[in-house]
């Protein structure tokens, strides 16, 4: 009962300081005045609402939906195997560790301008989103094997598991905690690097092109018309992953 | 001796470290360890019991000699159940003998061992749905299940409350019967030892380590309790030698 009393508490809390922060909001944008500097919250929901009757908007979501899929994916993929892989050899460790170093302090921006010149529009946005997020989640799943059960490999060896039974059955499942914990704390950063690539590159489907274009003709109410499209998605995909990570839980994973 | 008996020739080991500056542990160290036969390996901590069975079971290699008879197949039944906490009870059973049978032997393996030990219907739980007593009794029917000719067992109870204690040796003690494995159980109580073992090996609190004393139990496993005359006999003997 006090449980539930508490999280009922907080929701209101939560509902209440939204209340207050669109309050601010409003009255910030009275005295200014002007709706292309700060346009009223009413007046950028009819925005939105206009927004969202056509056509183009969803498939300029729909494309950013999938960039970031796709980046996020292929990071995994590739963070997974990069993370394990170091975690076991030192070698791979040592060679990997430069690119995972040199990645991760590269500005953003610098990658963005780099990937516009190699590849296409389209791509571009999920390169960086890739270059990105597959360093964090490589560091995750490398700090995982490191802090893979030392008694649970001793049995491994008395029982004469092989190296494969060995990854399947002890290293795999210790570091799927780590790795699903790193996608879903890097999860916004890839978002907001996705638009981000797409406000420069420009393809012609993207949220990113949409916010451009709205800055440039001085629509102020349709840049915050997308923004909050931007906030829903991120905060949908949290709420989905934390779906899947409470479901892949190593005890409910009965013959995974 | 039968032929499947355990000889440790002459062996040395020390652990590499550059702090420890104390002597070897083990130093020409000989040793006949009978076939199918328990035995127990009483000693204070810390005199090497451990290392022996990490030498035995092929984790530690020693530095000079050899063991023989082991051949690098070795059950062994840990301090900790050390069960996969994301595994059924079933598929920790299982997931040792994969390689040695096809998976429908496997499937009737387990659950013949689950059955002894009075886990059938615990076997699709995991792990951590099980009291620590239920957990050490998996252990133990992996290392049955699992097909090696020696059981290892490193102080398997020790963990436990006196009742869950007296439980599992009975456990072991029945199954053991059954499928007389060549079993070294190591541990410092002797009780244990008298309940387990047929030979009992104490070893010295020096370095290295000595055999001090080999004790032959004749009681057979079913009959033994440590009420009977001859547990008693044992008993102050292995007193005296300890203390």
């Amino acid at each position: 009962m006090k449980g539930f009393t508490s999280k009922f508490e907080k929701h209101l809390i939560g509902v209440a300081s939204t209340a207050v922060l669109i309050l601010i909001w409003k009255l910030v944008s009275l005295r200014i005045g002007t709706d292309i500097i700060l346009p009223a919250p009413e007046t950028v929901l009819l925005r939105l609402e206009a927004l969202v009757t056509g056509l183009d908007f969803w498939m300029a979501v729909g494309a950013t939906v999938l960039r970031t899929v796709y980046g996020l994916a292929l990071s995994f993929v590739l963070g997974f195997s990069a993370g394990i892989a170091s975690g076991v050899s030192r070698r791979v460790d040592a060679m990997l560790s430069p690119l995972v170093s040199v990645t991760r302090t590269v500005p953003v921006m610098s990658l963005i301008l780099l990937a516009m010149i190699w590849f296409k529009t389209d791509l571009v946005p999920v390169f960086v989103c890739v270059l990105m997020i597959f360093p964090i989640l490589t560091a995750n799943v490398k700090q995982g094997v490191a802090g893979v059960d030392r008694k649970l490999i001793e049995f491994s060896v008395v029982y004469k598991l092989s190296r494969r039974e060995a990854l399947r059955e002890i290293i795999i499942p210790s570091v799927v905690p780590f790795v699903l914990g790193g996608l879903r704390s890097s999860i916004g950063v890839g978002w907001k690097v996705v638009i981000a690539a797409e406000v420069l590159a420009q393809p012609v489907r993207a949220i990113g092109t949409g916010l451009q274009f709205s800055q440039m003709n001085l629509e102020t109410a349709e840049v915050l018309g997308w923004t909050v499209m931007a906030v829903v998605l991120s905060w949908l995909s949290e709420g989905i992953l934390d779906v899947i990570i409470k479901r892949i839980r190593p005890e409910a994973s009965v013959n995974a | 001796m039968p032929e499947n008996s355990i000889k440790i020739n002459s062996i040395g080991f020390s652990y590499q470290q550059a702090s420890d500056i104390r002597k070897p542990l083990f130093c020409k160290f000989n040793m006949e360890l009978p076939a199918s036969r328990v035995s127990v390996i009483l000693g204070p901590s810390g005199c090497g019991k451990t290392t022996l069975l990490n030498l035995i079971n092929g984790l530690l290699i020693p530095d000079k000699g050899e063991i023989i008879g082991a051949s690098g197949n070795t059950s062994v039944l840990f301090q900790e159940p050390r069960l996969l906490p994301w595994r059924t009870v079933r598929r920790n059973i299982e997931i040792v003998l994969n390689k040695h049978m096809g998976s429908e032997q496997s499937r009737a393996t387990a659950e013949y061992y689950l059955q002894l030990v009075g886990l059938v219907d615990s076997a699709d739980f995991f792990p951590s749905q099980l009291s620590g007593g239920m957990r050490q009794r998996v252990a133990i029917a992996r290392a049955f299940a699992y097909p090696a000719d020696t059981i290892l067992m490193d102080e398997p109870f020790q963990a436990l409350d006196l009742g869950l204690k007296i439980n599992l040796t009975n456990l072991f003690t029945k199954l053991w019967v059954e499928d007389r494995r060549t079993s070294i159980f190591v541990t410092h109580d002797i009780n244990e030892a008298i309940l387990l073992g047929d030979e009992i090996f104490v070893f010295s609190d020096e370095r290295p380590v000595q055999i001090i004393e080999k004790i032959t139990n004749p009681e057979p496993h079913a009959e033994r309790s440590l009420e009977s005359r001859n547990s008693m006999e044992i008993e102050k003997k292995l007193y005296r030698l300890l203390s």
